[in-house]
């Protein structure tokens, strides 16, 4: 086992690397340069060359690159351009917010996909397992911003019962008023994501259920007179749940990159949000340490969930 | 209405069973008017093409089928035999049409039990094959945990799993497909049933695996006096294990007798073109006999007349009956329509004319 998971390490690594370079060259190769932003009419062309001499613009990429993952590796991301701090802290100020929404979201995500999938993998064509399909197809319809809005819109403004941006009330202090002002800020956030996010989750449960069903197996357990029930949860759903969980530490690190939209409709100060920001700044030196730490969440992922799969399934357990 | 034989000391008593499943909303008789008894100490065979209903049958006994798209009509009785305190054996008939879910499960995996066509498919990928077979016991015994786990060990020697401690704590993707059918047989018979249904239970097997694992199904049936339906279409397999042949076609049984009638004097046109099809290591001919056509699909099914008949359609219809009965041709031999009387293939005719 730890073996596997040592030996998936390792992959990882030239994984990073060809990761960076990508990452690194894409975000050269994007129009503008950081001080496009800050020129006025005023600055004068050697300024700006000054400006660009002294941010090492001018030398060849891999020579940036080659600096870039030095100072990489001793901790350093650089400085923001926009924000004028190190790019380090200024997304570990940022993390902690991405990290709990998304963990909420998820759990949340879980919590209505799953038994919403079991109900209509197991009752299939019934009345509820219609309503529960009907449900499917308009939250994978509806564009997540459109509902993020809709729900912004309706409970924020309209019914005024959640706060519509931020992360924390200003003075709210510290200890229990934070947590709890915190938690409030979250509820509708992740509230209206996992409603929207069930949808792959829930149909794979059922369609899994359903095929699951007419197994073999399943029918050795009825010949040996098991009852419905146990049939039920002990050989067709825990056989169906296999791909849910292999898919659910995957779903947890890709949330935390994928949370752009809610983050930004809410305000959110999260990375989603600072991405965005970075995006439209050229912030270089943020925008790279976000994609590659996006794209290294990624691979984590894939590692967990197979790690995740070795422990569920004894058919993909290494000894 | 078919011929029935009603046996006091029969196992199963299976009379004008029609099932029928649901397609597009209607109800297609998959096999119609199944008379048929099992005794103890029998090994009975059912053979036929894909989709003659000899699965269903099977399923049809053990209940095994999605009832909501189901009908099953007529009457399965499984008499089963109760030894009292003193030591005598009382009969209590189970009527198996219709039965209640907890009434059925009560009787599967106790009095009957099912080994699977696809040993690679049929055991829980998830489950240890110890608590695979334990889980039969925990159903149908009080015995103690000690006493299961005894007992599950006791099974997998008798399949002839050679370290059974170990086999119990592996998961069947540890096996091969001969030890993992093995594994199914020490299921079905782990609370010594009565009936054991086999539904072809080599075909997913190789050559040298099958003859084991029918070896291993007549002793078990021997020791525990059980009876055994065993479906396949491979003759070989019939003419090596089975006791009584029942030969069916498009969902009804066309002819029945012992194995020595049913390979020595054939009947039924179809049971005559099954034999003729398969290859003979002494035969000159290198070409094999091929059935004509294929059995009609469960739509279009026909309900009257010979459903033998367009798969033989040089022979006259004046042949035919027009509501085809079984008839005994010798005892404990039946079979059913009258165009087997007259019935030559299309090179023999031709012998004869020149």
């Amino acid at each position: 086992m730890w073996k596997t998971v040592l030996r998936r390490v390792l992959i990882m690594i030239p994984e990073i690397i060809i990761l960076s370079i990508f990452v690194f060259v894409l975000a050269k190769m994007m129009p503008g340069d950081p001080f496009t932003g800050s020129i006025t009419p005023q600055t004068s062309p050697a300024r700006i060359h000054e400006l660009k001499v002294q941010a090492g613009l001018y030398d060849p990429w891999y020579v940036q690159y080659g600096r870039w993952i030095t100072n990489l590796f001793h901790g350093d991301l650089g400085v923001s351009y926009q924000f004028k701090t190190p790019v380090a802290d200024l997304i570990a100020s940022r993390a902690g917010n991405t990290l709990w929404l998304s963990l909420v979201i998820v759990v949340l995500s879980y919590l209505f996909a799953i038994p919403l999938g079991i109900i209509a993998g197991r009752f299939e064509n019934s009345k509820s397992d219609r309503v529960i399909q009907l449900y499917n197809y308009i939250s994978y319809a509806i564009p997540g911003f459109v509902f993020y809005l809709l729900g912004l819109w309706l409970f924020g403004y309209v019914l005024g019962i959640f706060p519509t941006s931020g992360s924390v009330s200003i003075g709210a202090g510290s200890g229990f008023g934070y947590v709890m002002s915190r938690i409030y800020h979250m509820i509708l956030p992740a509230l209206l994501a996992a409603l929207i996010s069930t949808t792959s989750t829930c149909q794979y449960l059922r369609s899994e259920i359903i095929d699951s069903k007419t197994q073999d197996y399943v029918k050795t357990a009825r010949a040996k007179g098991v009852p419905e029930k146990t049939v039920f949860n002990r050989h067709i759903l825990r056989n169906s749940l296999l791909p849910i969980a292999a898919f659910a530490g995957y779903s947890i690190t890709g949330l935390l990159g994928g949370s752009i939209f809610i983050e930004t409709v809410f305000s959110y100060p999260g990375m989603g949000l600072l991405f965005i920001n970075s995006l439209t700044n050229r912030d270089y030196s943020v925008i790279t340490a976000l994609v590659l730490l996006f794209g290294i969440l990624n691979l984590i992922g894939t590692l967990l969930s197979d790690i995740i799969l070795s422990i569920v399934d004894p058919r993909v357990r290494i000894e | 209405m078919g011929f029935v034989i009603v046996s006091e000391n029969s196992l199963l008593t299976i009379q004008h069973v029609d099932t029928a499943f649901k397609v597009n909303g209607q109800f297609y008789n998959a096999i119609t008017d199944v008379s048929l008894d099992l005794y103890p100490d029998e090994i009975l065979a059912i053979v036929g093409e894909s989709g003659c209903g000899k699965s269903t049958l099977a399923t049809s006994v053990i209940g095994l089928h999605n009832m909501s798209s189901t009908e099953i009509s007529g009457s399965i009785v499984y008499h089963q035999r109760v030894v009292k305190e003193d030591g005598s054996i009382s009969i209590k008939d189970h009527e198996l049409v219709g039965m209640s879910a907890d009434e059925m499960n009560a009787l599967r995996g106790n009095d009957m039990g099912m080994i699977f066509q696809d040993p690679l498919a049929a055991l829980n990928p998830l489950m240890r094959i110890g608590d695979q077979i334990k889980e039969n016991l925990d159903f149908h015994t009080t015995m103690s945990e000690e006493e299961k786990r005894a007992r599950v060990i006791e099974l997998l020697d008798q399949v002839g799993i050679p370290k059974p401690e170990r086999v119990a704590k592996m998961y069947p993707h540890e096996l091969s497909g001969g030890m993992r059918q093995r594994v199914i047989i020490a299921i079905a018979i782990a609370c010594k049933p009565d009936v054991i249904i086999a539904d072809e239970p080599t075909t997913a097997l190789d050559v040298t695996i099958q003859a084991q694992i029918l070896d291993l199904l007549r002793d078990i049936q021997e020791e525990k006096h059980a009876g055994v339906i065993l479906i396949t279409h491979d003759l070989g397999v019939v003419a090596e294990t089975a006791d009584r042949v029942a030969v069916m076609y498009a969902g009804q049984i066309v002819e029945v007798g012992s194995t020595k009638q049913i390979f020595e004097n054939p009947k039924h046109p179809y049971t005559r073109s099954l034999l003729r099809s398969m290859p003979q290591a002494d035969s000159e001919n290198d070409d094999l006999y091929v059935i004509d056509g294929m059995v009609p699909s469960l739509k279009n099914m026909p309900q009257k007349g010979c459903r033998f008949a367009p798969r033989v359609s040089w022979i006259p219809v004046s042949e035919h009956e027009e509501d085809p009965v079984m008839h005994e041709v010798e005892p404990g031999h039946e079979v059913r329509c009258t165009c087997y009387k007259n019935f030559k293939f299309p090179d023999e005719e031709q012998v004869d004319e020149q």
